[in-house]
């Protein structure tokens, strides 16, 4: 219904009564709508906007899970800005997240290219493509770290095979870690769903667009950067949010099982750190501040992709 | 249409909050105290916690069998998984819903004992005839002294010790390990019996530190103290372990740390002459296929090694508390054989331990039951009396430094900051 002005239902000649009553058909609607709404607002408050702002509250107190919370205001904010473990965990965690996000993107989104290409048992290709993403993270973990083992995983049995007998220490080696994890990232969830809606993107770039290019003479790079990534744009910015909120808060269930934070805290990122304080040495405050960290930071990462995406995305609108 | 509108959203929201509201609620017949009662068979039913699973093979599952023992009373098992064992445990005594029986980790007990979230035993022990204060091992009456007074009592105890590859010592034509061997001995061993084919090394002197406590043990034997006034305590023993880990390491002696060292075990797969880890090993080891026995730990400046158990003990919030006591005291007496020849781990009673009952005899070994008393004598509840979280921190730092990712120095200056704070 279109919210009128009283002045604007008198205009109209219109009494007050009309006024009146078209204001309750007003109010009417917008209690439906919440009751609506309802299950998901109630919902968020209990098990996502309480927990928040308790675990805000928890922050400011020294509470050990057993003994009593004891205020004591800014301490364990204190605490964690002069912990050398904590900017270390800040860093590890932002340069995992910023390559994780473009490693996956680009990886999720080259294989989409191929899925696109439409060529003969291609719903194989997209089967082979999204099956480990429909493993649990932990699984998927526990699985790489025994075929990664040093002396008794497969990978480093076949570069044996193929006379390779250096046996790399893939998870322990802080040169090695990285492109390791990076490499078992592309096999989550996460990049498998990315696949599927950059594949579901790519469907519905106009192919009128890609027409006009080849009468106007484009290559097929010309074509990919001039139409493709344009049109892909919203799509792109879209996955690039979730892939870094998947990297700030899912990181945990990759690191984990597969390296627990190391080698020498190289892989320690502030989830793990959370983790650690808070169900290891039981520092519920610490962690809670730790967490509303890792709050802000993923808040800010994602104000950050949204004001740059003025200047790259392109909306039909 | 618009009232049947308003009444579905109504009635969808109403729904939703009864649901969650109620799922949210407490059950009191949960997880904590289950008596109950059924007309004139009264059967009272408790919940233990315990981080393995239970016997399959019921007459060695000793919760099962007190119920066999004692009509009326039923004992069931509530399995956590070991990495998450403690900090379960803490939420559970922290939320107010932990089982009637709780088996708490050394590290766990004094927080527990301290917040009275745990009842002191001693009045039932002083009335007990089948418990006696006097017949547990001498590390037990230390953690009395630590806590004030006795607010559990050890299932078992379990060792660590030394594990060696008899076949592999005959071929390498080196002596078998004897009770009185020093780490010297086990260098000395080692580089006879690690072997390097192309580059590559297919057999090594011993395995690598695959469990946690291999670490605190050799820094013990070492001569540092691991653990005083309630804190951890390494300073000189520790980087002299290090430093020796670091040369077996480089030398190729034994594997250097990796992910996954936990669960590849190159000693059963016969890739490695020796193991140190825990004696709880020797029920696994009994179906190996090759001739192996037992010594204990290589001797450093002093014979040191961990003891490792869990505590019976009795939550506040446990209503029948009377039958969790009877289950206990069951436990600690007629059920001990059953614990320890289902485990393989020594009764922490004395007089229970001397029968034998925890000497679980494989196809090829062990026969050296003797390292069991030796690593008794010496061993002491030194890191498992810190919360996890510092000592599975140190382990990190310790791989590092064995790996030469940071100096050893460095490692133990920062694992003590770190876990003084």
């Amino acid at each position: 219904m279109y919210r009128l002005s009283k002045k604007r239902v008198k205009y109209m000649n219109h009494s007050d009564q009309y006024y009146s009553n078209y204001k309750k058909r007003l109010i009417k609607n917008d209690l439906t709508a919440y009751a609506f709404l309802s299950p998901w607002i109630i919902g968020f408050i209990l098990f996502s906007g309480f927990p928040i702002l308790y675990s805000l509250f928890i922050s400011f107190t020294d509470w050990s899970l057993l003994g009593s919370k004891n205020f004591i205001f800014l301490d364990n904010y204190i605490s964690l800005f002069q912990s050398k473990s904590f900017w270390n965990s800040l860093y590890v965690t932002l340069l995992f997240s910023i390559l994780s996000v473009i490693i996956t993107i680009i990886w999720s989104f080259s294989l989409a290219l191929l899925l696109n290409l439409e060529l003969k048992f291609n719903s194989f290709f997209q089967f082979i493509y999204f099956i480990p993403a429909v493993v649990p993270t932990v699984a998927l973990a526990f699985a790489f770290q025994l075929m990664f083992n040093k002396d008794s995983g497969i990978v480093n049995y076949l570069l044996g095979v193929v006379g390779f007998n250096a046996s790399p220490n893939w998870l322990y080696d802080p040169k090695l870690v990285y492109p390791t994890v990076f490499f078992i990232a592309l096999f989550t969830y996460s990049t498998g769903q990315m696949l599927l809606i950059f594949k579901s993107g790519l469907k519905e770039v106009p192919s009128e667009l890609y027409e006009a290019c080849e009468i106007d003479g484009a290559n097929t790079i010309q074509k990919f950067f001039y139409v493709t990534l344009p049109a892909m744009s919203p799509v792109i910015l879209f996955n690039m949010v979730m892939a870094t909120i998947a990297a700030l808060n899912n990181s945990f269930s990759l690191l984990y099982p597969l390296t627990g934070g190391g080698p020498n805290e190289a892989t320690n990122v502030l989830s793990l750190e959370i983790y650690n304080q808070t169900f290891k040495n039981f520092q519920i405050g610490y962690g809670s501040a730790l967490s509303v960290i890792l709050f802000l930071i993923a808040a800010v990462l994602a104000a950050i992709q949204f004001k740059l995406s003025n200047k790259w995305v392109h909306y039909d609108s | 249409m618009k009232h049947a509108k308003k009444l579905a959203g109504i009635a969808l929201s109403m729904a939703f909050l009864v649901s969650t509201l109620g799922g949210c609620g407490s059950s009191s017949s949960e997880q904590s105290s289950n008596s109950s009662t059924t007309g004139e068979g009264k059967t009272i039913k408790l919940v233990i916690t315990q981080w393995g699973e239970p016997n399959k093979d019921k007459s060695l599952d000793q919760n099962y069998q007190f119920g066999v023992h004692n009509p009326g009373y039923e004992l069931e098992t509530m399995v956590i998984p070991e990495a998450e064992y403690s900090s379960k445990l803490n939420q559970m005594i922290a939320a107010g819903n932990a089982p009637d029986i709780i088996t708490a980790w050394e590290c766990d007990l004094q927080g527990f004992a301290a917040n009275k979230k745990i009842i002191a035993l001693d009045d039932y022990i002083a009335k007990s005839t089948k418990v006696k204060a006097d017949d547990f091992i001498p590390a037990v009456a230390k953690l009395k002294e630590l806590n004030g007074a006795t607010y559990g009592l050890p299932w078992c105890y379990a060792a660590e010790i030394m594990y060696y590859n008899k076949d592999m010592f005959d071929a390498a034509g080196v002596a078998y390990p004897t009770n009185e061997w020093t780490m010297s001995d086990f260098i000395a061993a080692a580089e006879k019996l690690t072997k390097i084919e192309n580059g590559k090394v297919v057999q090594y002197g011993a395995d690598g530190m695959g469990f946690v406590g291999g670490w605190w043990s050799g820094i013990g034997a070492a001569g540092d103290e691991i653990y005083k006034d309630g804190k951890l305590s390494i300073g000189e023993g520790a980087k002299k372990f290090l430093k020796t880990q670091k040369e077996l390491v480089d030398k190729q002696l034994i594997p250097a740390p990796s992910a996954d060292s936990a669960g590849s075990d190159l000693f059963a797969s016969g890739r490695a002459a020796m193991t140190r880890t825990g004696s709880w090993m020797v029920g696994t080891y009994k179906d190996l296929e090759f001739n192996w026995d037992i010594a204990p730990q290589p001797k450093d400046v002093r014979s040191y090694n961990t003891l490792h158990t869990g505590m019976y003990s009795i939550p506040e919030t446990t209503k029948d508390k009377d039958s969790a006591w009877k289950a206990i005291e069951w436990l600690m007496s007629d059920g001990q054989p059953i614990l320890s020849k289902g485990m393989g781990n020594m009764s922490a009673v004395m007089s229970i331990a001397a029968k034998g009952d925890y000497k679980v005899q494989g196809k090829f070994g062990p026969s050296n039951w003797s390292a069991f008393d030796v690593a008794a004598q010496s061993g002491q509840f030194g890191y498992v009396l810190l919360p996890t979280g510092i000592t599975g921190d140190a382990v990190k730092a310790f791989e590092a430094a064995v790996l030469g990712q940071k100096s050893i120095d460095d490692t133990v200056k920062e694992v003590m900051e770190k876990a003084s704070k």
